[in-house]
């Protein structure tokens, strides 16, 4: 320790002080010299010990600090989030990433064609409408996307559980987005719940085919086949692109049969491959 | 049936070579050792015990459970703790970010609860003071004891550690003692190593590997005792030895069929070890 | 708990550990400060849980605002800062917002403060303050020594922060001449 003092407060100065029995004047002093003398903070550590025993002393002082270090010891503020689905997904950069590129992606094409070419708002808006839960599905299951990395292969969560409350976190995100983005195109807000069928279904087939084989080989014929399947549609309906047509198109028996064949082959291949959820593709 | 594990007939292949060979082993409560050369089936068998892969052909067995089977798999999760050979961690995070991450994986849900766990696993791997630092500026030592720390959350039935010394110094390879020592004392540990003094040091079973096959399975001793008679020490390396090797002192230990009137010596497992992956018989 | 004896470290280089988030650091400063830190607070206030609780916070303030330590001042003074600070919004916790942010905006000291600091510490100027009456020396002891601005100091003491100012004055008239 450095010693640049002059003079120091003697133990029984301090001794005084602790006790609070000194003088006003005196205690002045010794505070003004406690704030720049180091030797004199240590020696009224021990000063202050033997008013109570020195044991008593210590569980006081570690009672203390572990009152300090439970607030010192709490994770950073996205990952504090109590809620599991949130967690799990604020915990890995790139699906963040991936599920704010797909909704800037989706407002930004939806706000230029509307602008460009409002007739074509509305359809680009439909075409887009699976690219959020399947890029987020296709992202859950890189081997990246943890931040725990292989760790988190062995615990509970992981295998299928994992993956799906990603998906779920960004499906959830697009909704808003796909809100958003209504705004531009002519497509009334009810309708943007069922405008997420596409895309679920997607979602449930790219999450068995990952049992078996790499998924982005089944999500990129999806999406191409999806786009197709719009482009087509709208150019026959070109005179008649309402509300109520789109409405027709998702709804109507084919699509929804559609669906239920997607998600009842996806629920089939699950149950199936359940022995090994492991995704196969990856080892 | 007390088994913590069971393998019976396992095989497991990568394209054409074969990681694991009809491999039948078992063990409970203790500090299991996995020794082996690069290549033998140690990180397979591992993997296999930390039910992140599953056989080509044969049956594994964790607690009696089905690792293949999706709810008994789960519960076997539960109460298992895996270190794998290469984690992958995020180096943007802090330890303690981390670790409490594995613990929300790990359904530790609480908060209170996962703090005190969380502060408890980075004490005992000794990172009291840098729970709070980036993952990238703590050194490679560091790191991997990040990821024991995580693999030790909820005080596993099932500990399996993939060459969990690798790249530690030796005062941290002391902790890792500790901390195995602590672990045994609630479930059992499985580790695979490179260095024979460890399992000396903390193990009450060993397991030789080469090619995918047992060469053997007992206890430490046992493991030495197979090399009596085989290890002898002379001035220089033996033409006649399969391995030689020097012992620190000038002298150099032969091991293998040792020629008459040779100064035959005490083996140790480093011994018993070298002339079993060096020769090529049959399993022990 | 088994720690190691204190490290060599300064408490200077300490705080810049904390800001690189070394908690190893943190209890450092928590082993070297706290006993003093807790008896002065306990002198300023009687209530143990309320101090407990202050000393408290102060490590938290400093584990999470290190960066806002200015390296050319002295640890323990910056720790005390923040101790008395933080006693004074434990004793008050219902400051209204603004005065707050006016609370923000003074300040920190004052350097004929300061010269009243070193004053007392090396000077002959006991004396002198011994006779001041209690009011006075309570305005001094609150803004001098626990380095409060006026209208801090008025919430601990009860008083109105005018009525502060107008006391300081006449104690720094009273000093000046017991000096002369």
């Amino acid at each position: 320790m450095t010693n640049k003092h002059l003079w120091h407060v003697t133990a029984d100065e301090l001794q005084a002080y602790v006790a609070d029995v000194a003088q006003t004047l005196s205690a002045a002093s010794i505070e003004a010299h406690l704030l720049a003398c180091a030797d004199c903070r240590a020696t009224l550590a021990t000063v202050g010990r033997s008013a109570e025993s020195t044991t008593e002393a210590m569980l006081r002082t570690e009672a203390l600090w572990a009152r300090v270090a439970d607030r010192v010891d709490e994770p950073r503020r996205p990952l504090r989030s109590s809620n599991r689905t949130l967690h799990v997904s604020l915990a890995s950069p790139p699906l963040l990433a991936a599920t704010a590129g797909v909704a800037a992606t989706l407002l930004v094409a939806v706000g230029v064609v509307s602008v460009v070419s409002p007739h074509w708002s509305f359809p680009v808006q439909l075409a887009l409408a699976p690219l959020a839960p399947v890029v987020a599905s296709l992202v859950a299951f890189q081997p990246g996307v943890d931040p725990a990395g292989q760790l988190a292969e062995a615990t509970p969560l992981a295998g299928a559980r994992l993956p799906l409350l990603r998906a779920l976190f960004a499906t959830v995100l697009s909704l808003v987005s796909g809100i958003a983005a209504s705004a531009f195109s002519a497509m009334p807000l009810n309708m943007v719940a069922l405008w997420l069928l596409p895309g679920v279904t997607f979602a449930a087939i790219i999450f068995a085919s990952a049992t078996v084989l790499n998924p982005t080989r089944v999500a990129a014929p999806l999406m191409i086949g999806w786009t197709v399947l719009v482009t087509d549609w709208s150019r026959r309906h070109r005179a008649v692109l309402t509300a109520e047509t789109v409405r027709n198109l998702l709804t109507n028996e084919a699509a929804l049969g559609w669906a239920l064949i997607g998600v009842t082959f996806a629920a089939t291949v699950v149950v199936y491959r359940r022995r090994d959820a492991t995704p196969v593709w990856r080892l | 049936m007390d088994r913590e594990f069971e393998f019976s007939g396992v095989s497991k292949r990568f394209g054409t070579s074969r990681a694991l060979d009809n491999l039948t082993w078992e063990g409970s409560g203790q500090v299991v050792g996995v020794l082996g050369p690069n290549g033998a089936g140690k990180s397979t068998l591992l993997q296999l015990l930390g039910t992140v892969l599953v056989p080509d052909e044969g049956g594994v067995r964790i607690f009696g459970l089905d690792p293949t089977n999706f709810t008994q798999r789960l519960t076997i999760r539960r109460q298992l703790g895996y270190l794998p050979q290469t984690a992958g961690l995020y180096l943007g995070f802090s330890a303690f970010d981390l670790v409490d991450y594995v613990a929300v994986l790990k359904e530790i849900n609480d908060r209170d609860l996962r703090r005190t766990e969380v502060r408890r696993v980075l004490i005992a791997v000794g990172l009291e003071a840098d729970m709070h630092r980036r993952i990238r500026k703590l050194s490679g030592g560091m790191q991997r004891r990040v990821a024991l720390a995580a693999s030790i959350l909820g005080r596993p039935r099932l500990l399996v550690l993939d060459e969990p010394s690798a790249g530690l110094d030796p005062e941290q390879r002391l902790r890792l003692e500790s901390v195995v020592h602590l672990a045994r004392t609630h479930g059992t540990v499985v580790m695979s190593t490179h260095h024979a003094e460890e399992v000396t040091a903390l193990c009450q079973q060993v397991l030789v590997l080469d090619r995918g096959q047992v060469r053997f399975d007992g206890t430490p001793t046992a493991l030495a005792a197979t090399a009596t008679g085989r290890v002898w020490l002379d001035d220089q390396a033996d033409p006649r030895a399969l391995r030689s090797r020097g012992s620190g002192n000038g002298e150099v230990r032969n091991i293998g069929s040792p020629p008459p009137g040779a100064q035959l010596v005490e083996p140790t497992i480093e011994d018993a070890y070298l002339l079993l992956t060096s020769e090529p018989g049959v399993p022990a | 708990m088994v720690r190691t004896l204190s490290d060599g470290r300064s408490d200077a280089e300490l705080v810049a550990a904390v800001v690189e988030r070394d908690r190893g650091a943190l209890r450092e400063l928590f082993d070297r400060h706290e006993p003093w830190l807790s008896v002065r607070l306990a002198h300023r206030c009687g209530d143990r849980s309320v101090v407990e609780e202050a000393v408290q916070d102060t490590f938290v303030v400093v584990w999470r605002n290190a960066s806002s330590f200015s390296n050319d001042g002295a640890v323990a003074a910056w720790i005390w800062g923040i101790g008395i600070r933080t006693l004074l919004h434990a004793v008050r916790p219902r400051r209204p917002l603004i005065e707050r942010l006016r609370a923000q905006r003074m300040p920190e000291a004052e350097s004929a403060e300061d010269e009243l600091l070193v004053a007392v510490e090396h000077g002959d100027i006991g004396a002198a303050l011994r006779h001041l009456s209690p009011e006075l020396r309570s305005v001094i002891q609150a803004t001098v020594l626990d380095g409060l601005t006026c209208a801090e100091a008025g919430r601990l003491l009860g008083i109105p922060s005018g009525t502060v100012k107008t006391r300081m004055m006449r104690a720094k008239r009273e000093l000046r001449e017991a000096l002369i």
